[in-house]
């Protein structure tokens, strides 16, 4: 639909006549010349005249064009975008503005912060808008997510919420809120629809190929506003991670934190990191670092006594994004384990027992350390107490009798685990083997090389099973090095739900897992000693052992790390009971929640929109259990890189439009939804049709 | 000084322009030959028809010029070269009065063009002793006046043109074909027209002409507009003959126009050239001692 800015200006259509006028006058009023003879005129316009007239008639057309756009220029015609609803009923403009709220927007500029320039930039939209608009606020921050209606949507409501809108520390979804965005607009009803992303434009927030795709492929009739904010300086250095070193620590015993410090700046700097144990200052150290570069620091500290804890590493001097100058690493110091070694020869042989190294292995500090192993022989099994190991370790053990293994089968399901090391006294048929609940696998034989050379190794290793964490980036050696002689063939069950976390070379079954009630069971289809291997006699030994016990070890608590604005999930193994759960936010805030359910008692715990150390007590029907879990902001919203211009152009391809920082938002989209302003065309045609007129007037003299 | 330009003759005096502006038709056709023959005064050309006859002994009081300085040389006597004067040529100058010759762009018609060069012809001819004759025409003959060497005769013929005007329309055919059997004696028929007018009967009609033994010179005289055709504006251009008009845009049809006078030129031209005719194109615009200079220019290669 058209508008005209100067509409009297159309009167001047008339002129339009006047080449019409002209042609038809000058044909009547031509002069007349006599002349010699008109013989030769007579025959040239006989050969000529269809061609003439044809030229005469263009060249008519071409100059009441050129009256015609000449005045449609200077009447400055406006395409005004139609209605979205033929009757009325629809709003002119629908707009949803999305507003990062992320960590990275909490970003210091001056007296103001990235996110308060949002806000402003929001408000000037918001006030570009008429009362029968409709505006929707869209945090990008993923605790708040949900689709609002348009139905009850209006400018007044949207600047409401506006001011209700928080800066968080959650992490940034643009992508995916530009994607709630373009299915909102499905419902909307608005002549012009604008989507307006206001943010900080991390780099990390469009490494989300899948959705990017989707976007792009998006067809809906929607501008796209992109409008960074702008940050002039480019420092920040973040504490990225923090992590234990040992994977059991124990009370009184030296434990290692170590902290990943990234300079995201451009700028070298000196950073001083502190480390705090449960709120109290306990050491610092400084760093030094180029831009874009990280460091680990660690910090050595002894607990004195078992139970959660929670450390937390700052750095002392504030840059102008100061939430990620933090991080909380929830600890949990463990007692000593109680694990139970049952020798399936004599213990007594030294070297040559069948124990000899795994005991080597679990007590490499002499007796010191926390795990107190306590060996004993397959024969003296039945009149050990249980209940008072957590972890049970069978090595080459023939048989057991089958009310010791009811009772350690009970044990199990209540909580302990098992690891079973398999080799030549094992015999097959006994209870333990042959249909026990501990041992849901089938003997296939004896696998054993052809000479001491070519042994098996350990493939397929499954390096994302908290098992093999300390294997994973190879830093404690690899496992495929040790050379495996001898081992039985195993066949796991398939109704077990049991896995396989490492095979041999020939592809059957090297470690099975599979759970047992609320214990875990572990078996190993090869020996603890070195008969049928060198793996004991390997660097690998000793993690791997260790590990296992961690893993294995039931006491344990998860000291679980989300990040800001992740679910966290509790889940505890009861039929029909409720687990009223405790949960102490850095000790100011105390949430409570009950786990439940039929088959699990199960909740989640929604609360996670600040950073911290949150404290769990869990009263489960059979005590009570106490955890740690920290909630830390993304790593990547320490990431101030902005996205490329281009980069954002082309997020919805040929719908966006990026708005530069000297631009005057205001105006612009006054002028876009106005409509499209077609006076440079018409003067574009008006200087193609005089072009051409000149063209065609020079082919033959103007009729005018 | 105009002597010394040889090649530029005087056509300060002669621009038809200037001529215009005489009346008299008499002063007119001298000033034309005289510039002419001034122009031509060192030019091998002697008059085309003066030629020598024959020597004769020197007596005193001859001029010397005309001594024959070779045959003294070989003889030891003096010689006087000797010219005859040729009065045998009887021309005819066929001045087309039809209405088409009215037409002029410029300062001069087409007729009145003809007319001073008609004038100058006859000057040029009668003091040279030839006889000359003039035949007017239009529609038919309007006039005849046989050709005579008398000095009497040029005044007849400047009053027969003296105030000439365009006529009828022509019919040149008709008229050339009455001519061609009338002419008895072998003569020299100079013709001055725009032959506007079907060719397919006009060339019979001057190929009548050479049939009779005549020799003949055809003067096509063109306006300089009906040459180039320069008109600019949309106008309707009216037949001076038939008084058909036609409307149209000039500057169009001009690359056309040029064509078809071009093709209609070097029909007649082939034709006198397949006739042994004298064919002269001349414009209006152009000086008459110049338009001369073609006739003769033609004349030499002819006798030649």
């Amino acid at each position: 639909m058209f508008h005209f800015y100067n509409p009297l200006l159309l009167l001047a259509l008339s002129a339009v006549l006047i080449p019409i006028g002209i042609h038809v006058i000058s044909r009547h009023r031509a002069k007349v010349i006599s002349f010699s003879s008109i013989v030769f005129l007579e025959a040239s316009v006989r050969e000529r005249a269809g061609i003439k007239r044809i030229q005469e008639l263009l060249t008519l057309l071409l100059r009441c064009l050129l009256i015609l756009f000449l005045v449609l220029a200077a009447s400055k015609p406006l395409l005004k975008h139609s209605k979205g609803s033929i009757l009325g009923a629809g709003s002119e403009t629908d707009v949803v503005i999305l507003l990062d709220n992320s960590c990275s927007m909490g970003y210091r500029e001056g007296d103001t912060n990235l996110f308060e320039q949002a806000v402003s930039m929001a408000e000037s939209i918001l006030n570009t808008l008429a009362e029968n608009d409709r505006a929707i606020i869209l945090t990008s921050n993923r605790t708040e997510k949900s689709q609002p209606s348009w139905d009850e949507a209006t400018v007044e409501k949207a600047r409401n919420q506006l001011q209700e809108v928080k800066l968080t520390l959650s992490s940034t979804s643009i992508l995916e809120d530009l994607q709630t965005s373009l299915d909102m607009m499905n419902s909307a009803t608005g002549a012009i629809r604008e989507i307006h992303v206001i943010s900080d434009f991390q780099t990390s927030n469009l490494n989300h190929p899948d959705i990017l795709e989707r976007i792009r492929s998006n067809d809906q009739r929607v501008s796209v506003y992109v409008i960074p904010t702008v940050k002039t300086r480019g420092e920040n250095t973040a504490v990225e991670s923090i992590q234990l070193i040992e994977p059991f620590p124990l009370a009184n015993r030296p434990i290692t934190i170590s902290a990943r410090i990234h300079n995201r700046g451009d700028k070298a700097t000196t950073e001083t990191a502190i480390l705090e144990i449960d709120g109290k200052r306990k050491s610092k150290k400084q760093v030094r670092l180029k831009p874009n570069e990280a460091q680990n620091v660690s910090f050595t500290h002894e607990f004195e006594q078992a139970g959660r804890h929670y450390a937390k590493i700052s750095l002392q001097d504030e840059d102008p994004l100061t939430e990620d100058n933090y991080r909380y690493l929830p600890i949990t110091i463990n007692e000593a384990l109680s694990i139970l070694v049952v020798d399936g020869g004599d213990p007594s042989l030294g070297p040559l027992a069948e124990t000899f190294y795994l005991k080597m292995a679990l007590t490499p500090h002499a007796g010191s350390g926390a795990i107190k192993p306590v060996v004993v022989t397959a024969a003296d099994l039945p009149k050990v107490n249980m209940e008072s190991f957590a972890v049970f370790m069978f090595a080459n053990v023939p048989e057991i009798d089958p009310e010791t293994l009811k009772a350690l089968e009970m044990a199990v399901e209540k909580g302990a685990s098992a690891a079973l090391f398999l080799g030549e006294r094992v015999q097959p048929l006994s209870p333990l083997y042959a249909g026990s609940a501990l041992f849901p696998v089938e003997f296939k034989g004896r696998i054993a090389a052809r000479n001491e050379r070519s042994g098996y190794a350990l493939q397929s290793i499954d390096l994302n099973h908290p098992l093999f964490r300390r294997f994973q980036q190879g830093e404690t050696g690899n496992l495929s090095q040790a050379q495996f002689r001898e081992f039985w063939k195993l066949e796991v069950d398939s109704k077990v739900a049991a896995r396989t976390l490492a095979t041999f070379d020939d592809g059957s079954p090297a470690l099975v897992e599979f759970e047992l009630g609320r214990g875990k069971v572990i078996i190993f289809a090869s020996k603890c000693d070195a008969d049928w291997s060198d793996f004991p006699r390997r660097t690998t030994y000793l993690p791997f052992i260790q590990q296992l016990v961690d893993y294995l070890s039931p006491s344990k608590m998860s000291s679980r790390e989300f990040l800001v604005g992740q679910e966290v999930p509790f889940s505890y193994d009861f039929r029909d009971a409720r687990v009223p759960i405790s949960i102490d936010r850095s000790g100011k805030q105390t949430h409570r929640l009950v786990a439940m359910g039929q088959e699990k008692a199960e909740t989640t715990f929604r609360e996670t929109e600040q950073s911290g150390y949150y404290l769990v007590d869990i009263y489960r029907p059979d005590g009570l259990e106490q955890d740690v879990f920290a909630v830390n902001i993304d790593p990547a919203e320490s990431d101030i890189t902005p996205v490329a211009q281009k980069g954002l152009e082309d997020l919805v391809p040929g719908r966006t439009t990026f708005v530069a920082e000297d631009q005057k938002l205001p105006d612009l989209l006054r002028r876009h939804r106005e409509g499209v302003e077609l006076w440079g065309n018409m003067l574009f045609l008006v200087l193609m049709i005089a072009a051409m007129e000149c063209y065609m007037a020079n082919r033959s003299t103007p009729v005018g | 000084m105009m002597a010394n330009l040889p090649n530029q003759p005087s056509f300060k005096y002669l621009e038809p322009e200037t001529v215009a502006k005489l009346s008299n038709l008499g002063l007119v056709s001298r000033l034309v030959v005289e510039g002419f023959i001034s122009g031509m005064h060192r030019s091998p050309h002697k008059g085309f028809s003066v030629e020598f006859a024959e020597h004769r002994q020197y007596v005193a009081g001859d001029d010397l010029r005309y001594l024959d300085w070779t045959v003294y040389a070989r003889t030891d006597h003096f010689f006087i070269k000797q010219y005859e004067e040729e009065t045998n040529v009887k021309a005819y100058i066929l001045l087309d009065k039809s209405a088409s010759m009215g037409f002029g762009s410029g300062a001069v018609t087409k007729l009145e063009y003809s007319s001073y060069l008609a004038a100058a012809l006859s000057y040029l001819m009668i003091q040279q002793r030839d006889g000359a004759g003039l035949v007017t025409f239009d529609s038919k003959i309007r006039r005849l006046l046989p050709p005579r060497s008398r000095p009497t005769q040029l005044r007849a013929i400047l009053e027969e043109m003296e105030g000439i005007e365009a006529g009828e329309p022509s019919n040149i055919s008709q008229t050339f074909h009455d001519l061609a059997e009338n002419i008895k004696r072998r003569a020299l028929i100079i013709v001055l027209s725009d032959l506007l007018g079907d060719p397919a009967e006009i060339l019979p009609a001057l190929q009548h002409f050479r049939h009779k033994k005549h020799e003949v010179l055809i003067f096509h005289i063109f306006d300089k507009q009906e040459l180039e055709f320069e008109y600019q504006d949309y106008a309707t251009f009216e037949d001076m003959e038939t008084g058909r008009q036609l409307p149209l845009d000039p500057a169009f049809f001009r690359r056309t126009y040029i064509e078809r006078i071009q093709a209609f030129q070097s029909r007649y031209r082939k034709f006198a050239s397949e006739q042994r005719m004298d064919y002269v194109v001349l414009d209006t615009s152009v000086p008459y001692d110049r338009s001369l200079m073609a006739y003769l220019s033609r004349r030499k290669r002819m006798s030649g």
